[in-house]
């Protein structure tokens, strides 16, 4: 029988976050797609510490605030240099760079709607064993809308960035049947090693684009 | 003891990194840490396990010995990198994912094996990119994303295996299905290979080393230490598995080897071919082809470091390693056009060379199971020493070579050391009985 969202006001509460952070994921600014980021990472901290007894809620929230500014940081890098070599491509040619900035908006909000229709498709018809429906869904959306962030875009940053939110999702589910400090810590310790890694490719593939820019 | 062998790669990684800008300080760091890391491994090999937290921390001697050589794989990389420079923070990550593979292999448990062979494989894609290639940071987060899916696949069979006693066999045989399936994509395997050609072929000289060698040859030694344990559920289906992964890896390489058009190209087919053989011995599950294998995997790791070293090498000459621009390349680059020539025959398994020994032990062991494939098998062999061959004649063309330099002759000479070892080991393999008990039963002990 499916999950009646108008019953359970958690359920509820859950969605419509899930829905904001979903719709803000379709911006392009990289520095503003910290923000869902950092909303998804608490989401998931608060469903999580409501089923496991461990300072799981500030281990969560730090490891989400310390990816999101480490995040910042290269996003913004990211948007100063591409608004640089765009000024300066439209001065000379009098038209933008042919650099992809990813896919239209369009196909970005047609790609994400339909990983929130999968990942809602599946919380209905598959339960996971979990003990909140809340944290079921939270988990299968997350997961969803990480791979179709993968899937839409071009650049390692942002493509990491979905990654992350992957991740996220699965841990929202995984984390509750591995409650122990050591696993919740390793696992933080490999989410944060990600983050570095995305950060690190996003400003190697920065440095290129910017340097042959400059040559062109 | 295991603590300053777990230690180890980590004080040297922090080392390395403090000092990343003097970078003869940092190679000479890396260098004494990789030696001291070798050594602390072989010299007690039945060392007490640990227990911390109620988790058991063991290394026995097998992997340590296994882990010990893959470790010295990456001496002549570091060699190399003295006249041929890397990221200033290649060896540095490179010391930190070693540490982080052999914690996961010293833990028992398999969530937290996991979840640390996750983290050094992350630390390891780092390693693959090339600041001044484009393109390399684009295939390394394609790296990532297939590492990552696969590795939450991994942790879930992981958590599955953990509670056996109350999941159903199904259950556990999925699980072990699941861990299975990292590690075939870990080592480039059929049908998850895909994302390894393309990672190898556009990564750093560490990087090479690191997946097509070291990574490969440290999730297999996994994979068979843990057969009795996470591999219980699907323990009578692995030979069956393996041999099948193994022959299709086996096809797949060499049929991509003959089309490639690069060095780096041809390594990472010819990798994938000769890991599928090694899959195939273990596969066929008789004491003489898993002796077999495993001395296969071995000189095949040699040959892959010094073909890794030999491209670049040449990169380093010539602008790039494609075929037409090492046309010729034998007046500029001797020493390295045949450390790749005979590294490459020995993959291919020509004779005399180190691969073909091993590899016609394993022809014959497939021969008695069914001859029609071991005749097939043979002529896929072909492939890779066709294009080892093509190699060759381009290479030592006479040509003029305009903008061109000399080889750096440090790492030149590592290439030919190493493909004169393979060369050695090919006509005289008997040496390697005369190796101490202790360390011959552990090697060939899988």
């Amino acid at each position: 029988m499916p999950l009646d969202l108008a019953q359970d006001p958690k359920v509820y509460q859950v969605t419509v976050t899930l829905l904001i952070v979903t719709a803000l994921f379709v911006l392009k600014d990289r520095q503003l797609l910290m923000v869902p980021l950092l909303i998804q990472y608490v989401l998931v901290a608060s469903l999580l510490s409501q089923q496991i007894q461990s300072p799981v809620f500030v281990i969560r929230v730090m490891l989400g605030l310390a990816i999101s500014a480490i995040g910042l940081i290269t996003a913004r890098r990211t948007e100063r240099t591409m608004a640089r070599v765009r000024q300066a491509s439209v001065s000379e040619i009098g038209s933008p760079p042919p650099h992809s900035e990813g896919m239209s908006t369009t196909f970005r909000i047609l790609t994400l709607s339909l990983a929130v229709l999968l990942a809602f498709g599946l919380w209905n018809s598959y339960r996971l064993p979990l003990p909140s429906a809340g944290l079921m869904l939270a988990s299968y959306w997350l997961a969803f809308v990480g791979l179709g962030l993968v899937l839409v875009n071009t650049e390692p940053l942002q493509i990491g960035l979905g990654l992350l939110v992957f991740v996220s999702g699965f841990a929202a589910a995984y984390l509750v049947y591995q409650p122990s400090l050591l696993v919740i810590a390793l696992f933080g310790m490999v989410e944060i090693s990600l983050a570095l890694a995305v950060i690190y490719l996003g400003e190697a593939w920065l440095d290129l684009f910017a340097r042959e820019a400059e040559r062109a | 003891m295991i603590f300053w062998v777990l230690l180890l790669p980590f004080a040297g990684a922090l080392a390395a990194l403090l000092v990343r800008n003097m970078r003869p300080l940092a190679l000479l760091i890396s260098i004494a840490t990789t030696l001291a890391f070798v050594i602390l491994l072989l010299y007690d090999m039945e060392a007490a396990p640990l227990i911390v937290l109620g988790r058991i921390i063991s290394l026995n001697s097998t992997i340590r010995l296994h882990l010990a050589i893959s470790t010295a794989l990456l001496i002549p990389g570091v060699l190399a990198s003295w006249q041929l420079p890397e990221g200033s923070l290649s060896w540095p990550l490179t010391l930190l994912g070693l540490g982080f593979l052999t914690a996961s292999l010293a833990f028992e448990n398999p969530t937290i094996a996991t979840l640390l062979l996750l983290a050094g494989l992350i630390t390891m894609v780092v390693v693959t990119v090339v600041p001044e290639r484009r393109g390399s940071e684009i295939v390394a987060m394609r790296a990532m994303v297939v590492l990552m899916l696969a590795g939450m696949a991994a942790l879930g069979g992981a958590w599955l295996l953990e509670g056996q006693t109350t999941v159903g066999l199904r259950e556990a045989s999925a699980a072990s299905m699941f861990m299975l399936w990292l590690y075939l994509l870990l080592m480039g395997a059929f049908p998850f290979f895909i994302w390894q050609a393309p990672t190898v072929r556009t990564s750093s000289l560490p990087g090479k080393i690191l997946f097509a060698a070291l990574v490969p040859q440290v999730v297999l030694l996994h994979l068979l230490t843990t057969q009795t344990t996470l591999m219980a559920p699907i323990e009578q289906l692995m030979p069956i598995l393996l041999l099948n992964a193994g022959i299709a890896s086996f096809a797949v390489g060499c049929l991509g080897a003959l089309v490639q058009q690069s060095l780096s190209g041809l390594l990472a087919y010819v990798a994938i071919a000769e890991m599928g053989f090694v899959l195939m011995g273990l596969g066929t599950d008789t004491l003489a082809s898993r002796s077999a294998a495993i001395m296969h995997l071995v000189y095949r790791s040699l040959a892959v470091v010094a073909i890794a070293v030999g491209i670049r090498v040449l990169t380093e000459s010539f602008g790039d390693d494609q075929l037409q621009s090492v046309r010729g390349a034998f007046r500029q680059a001797p020493l390295t056009v045949l450390g790749v020539l005979l590294a490459g025959l020995s993959l291919s398994g020509w004779p005399p060379m180190a691969g073909f020994v091993t590899r016609f032990s394993l022809y014959r062991a497939i021969a008695v199971e069914s001859l029609p494939w071991a005749v097939t098998l043979l002529v896929l062999g072909l492939g890779p020493m066709a294009a080892f061959v093509r190699y060759a004649m381009t290479a030592m063309r006479i040509v003029p070579l305009p903008g061109t330099r000399r080889e750096k002759l440090l790492p030149a000479i590592v290439v030919l050391m190493l493909g004169g070892l393979l060369l050695l080991l090919g006509l005289s393999p008997q040496p390697l009985t005369y190796l101490p008990r202790h360390l011959l039963e552990p090697m060939l002990g899988l």
